[in-house]
């Protein structure tokens, strides 16, 4: 009995050690972002200027494709060398009028194809453009991108001159949120691009391997786009990420032009944006499915299969389990051996301490622009009870003091079980806090949501609820639930520098 | 890949090579900035705890 205790207790400390994990590969890869200039590929490049086709799927597009297509005619590139097909997937709106308007305005630069039968998803939608683009051999390079995307200027040749190293079949760009006037959501969205573009995708171009180009702003050689089969994936919901890893598993690079700068609208609700991550989560477990035979296995040409990259990977994607597991092993430990549940608890949060203040304050340097304007979002990004236990495990002196004080200041007498409570709650908050962010999507759409819902994000956290959505999209998958594209709304609001 | 002769696929008028230059220059100084920003952050960090330690960290 006693052997089995110890079996469980060891077991159980060891859930919740595996809880620090994601911390420290989070830490892992925020330092290698830091190393980012020993892998610069700005030697291997020139002033490039292939002739580009840009392919701009469009459904139901009309506030916002008008507007990208002016910008793409002011992009700073040779004129002749650039043609727009705006790939129209039977939209029901005025996008075909704008479409076509376009290319009477812009003769021979802007070409307008419709498909008369559509909502088969993106993938399908590019497969129509890319047969038209390769149909003669003027492309030398392909961009893809999105109808609501704002180009720069420059972010189009400071793409294109990494194409001039013929080792290199996909460039992809940073890109920013650039909704104004923006919400709560899209700052919390902000911040996070700054971590998950600016810092991730330096730190995977360290690791030599990307994991995504960024659907809004992913160029690649024609060359490459004809290794892979001259098609997009469209078995799955991540069809860039499906372009991104055969790239790579073709023998060709990826590279991240982080001074490439490119300007999209994000959901500014819980619903919008739950639906658009929904689909990531989803097509991102399709992906791990689908490349099963290349996690943890190294192979020559490419370094999908290393070590750091797997843990990368899983680390993101099994976030939710890691924290459920925690939490109910420290919730089983705490009736068990509420000592050891203490000192475990501890070590989790130290860790956690550790890795919020490093990669929150790294994250806001990296791009102060934007974390000027997201910098409450960033501190919040945990949730405000997260970071209040951030603080208690930071602080104890100070916060048992504080506590002592409001106890007294109440008139309630302090007693242990005051502080067993506390334990105990803040065990359970660790996967709770998925909960909580999850019931601002659920009251959103109700009277008091308008403040509800933000509440909910604030307090639960919009970390915890990008947890909450991988979640639902394991559940999703393992109902086998339809496979459905469902459009993220764009209403045309994105301000980005003229 | 190279041009094709005899197209308008000539570089934006600033002069490619001058841009190019300058903007890649601009680039490797911001990345080189990047890591000191990281190494600062690591020392915030580091500094951080050892206050924990030496004067936050009895209940």
């Amino acid at each position: 009995m006693g052997a089995a205790l110890l079996g469980l207790k060891v077991l159980l400390v060891g859930f919740v050690m595996l809880g620090a994990l994601p911390l420290l590969v989070a830490n892992y890869q925020f330092l290698l972002a830091g190393l980012h200039f020993r892998r610069l590929h700005y030697g291997k490049c020139r002033p490039y200027f292939p002739r580009t086709t840009i392919l701009i799927p469009a459904w139901n597009e009309e506030s916002v494709i008008g507007r990208s297509v002016d910008r793409l005619m002011r992009l700073d590139y040779p004129r002749a060398a650039l043609r727009v097909y705006v790939v129209d997937d039977a939209s029901t709106d005025r996008t075909p009028e704008v479409a076509a308007a376009k290319a009477a305005e812009y003769p021979g630069r802007v070409v307008h194809l419709r498909r008369d039968r559509g909502g088969e998803g993106k993938a399908a939608t590019l497969n129509h453009g890319l047969a038209a683009a390769l149909a003669d051999d003027w492309a030398q390079a392909i961009l893809i991108m999105d109808s609501d995307v704002i180009y720069e200027r420059s972010s189009l040749r400071r793409m294109t001159r990494h194409l001039a190293d013929p080792g290199v079949g996909s460039v992809t760009a940073y890109i920013k949120e650039g909704s104004r006037p923006g919400n709560y959501l899209t700052r919390f969205i902000g911040y996070e691009y700054i971590t998950a573009q600016a810092g991730a995708r330096r730190s995977q171009e360290v690791l030599g391997v990307i994991a995504c180009l960024a659907g809004g702003a992913q160029l690649h050689s024609r060359a490459n786009i004809e290794a892979i089969g001259g098609q997009i994936d469209h078995t799955t919901l991540a069809e860039d990420t499906v372009t991104t890893f055969e790239t790579q598993r073709a023998g060709r690079q990826v590279v991240f032009e982080p001074h490439a700068t490119v300007w999209a609208e994000e959901p500014g609700s819980i619903v919008g944006l739950w639906k658009q991550r929904l689909r990531w989560a989803r097509g991102n477990i399709q992906v791990t499915r689908r490349f099963r035979h290349i996690w943890f296995r190294p192979q020559p040409g490419n370094r999908l299969g290393s070590v750091s990259f797997g843990l990368l990977w899983f680390c993101l994607l099994l976030l939710p389990v890691f924290m459920i597991l925690a939490s109910a092993s420290l919730i089983t430990l705490f009736f068990i051996d509420y000592q050891l549940a203490w000192t475990a608890f501890h070590a989790l949060w130290l860790t956690n301490v550790i890795t919020y203040l490093f990669i929150t304050s790294f994250t806001l340097t990296i791009d102060p622009d934007v974390g000027r304007h997201t910098w409450k979002e960033a501190l919040l990004f945990p949730g405000a009870v997260n970071v209040a236990i951030l603080v208690a495990a930071l602080l104890p002196g100070p916060v048992s003091w504080l506590g002592h004080q409001l106890l007294a200041a109440a008139g309630i007498p302090y007693s242990l079980s005051w502080v067993r409570g506390v334990e105990l709650f803040t065990y359970i908050w660790l996967a709770a806090c998925m909960a909580v962010a999850f019931l601002g999507k659920v009251v959103e759409s109700t009277r008091p949501g308008r403040v509800l819902g933000p509440l909910f994000v604030y307090v639960g956290g919009y970390g915890p609820l990008l947890c909450a959505i991988t979640t639902a999209a394991y559940v999703k998958e393992l109902r086998h639930a339809e496979v459905r594209w469902d459009k993220t709304e764009k209403t045309g609001k994105v301000a980005a520098p003229t | 890949m190279s041009q094709p002769p005899g197209e308008d696929t000539g570089p934006p008028a600033a002069g490619p090579e001058r841009v190019f230059s300058a903007e890649v220059d601009d680039a490797v100084r911001y990345e080189r900035g990047l890591a000191v920003k990281c190494a600062c952050c690591i020392l915030l960090v580091a500094l951080v705890l050892a206050a924990r330690v030496y004067f936050f960290g009895q209940p």
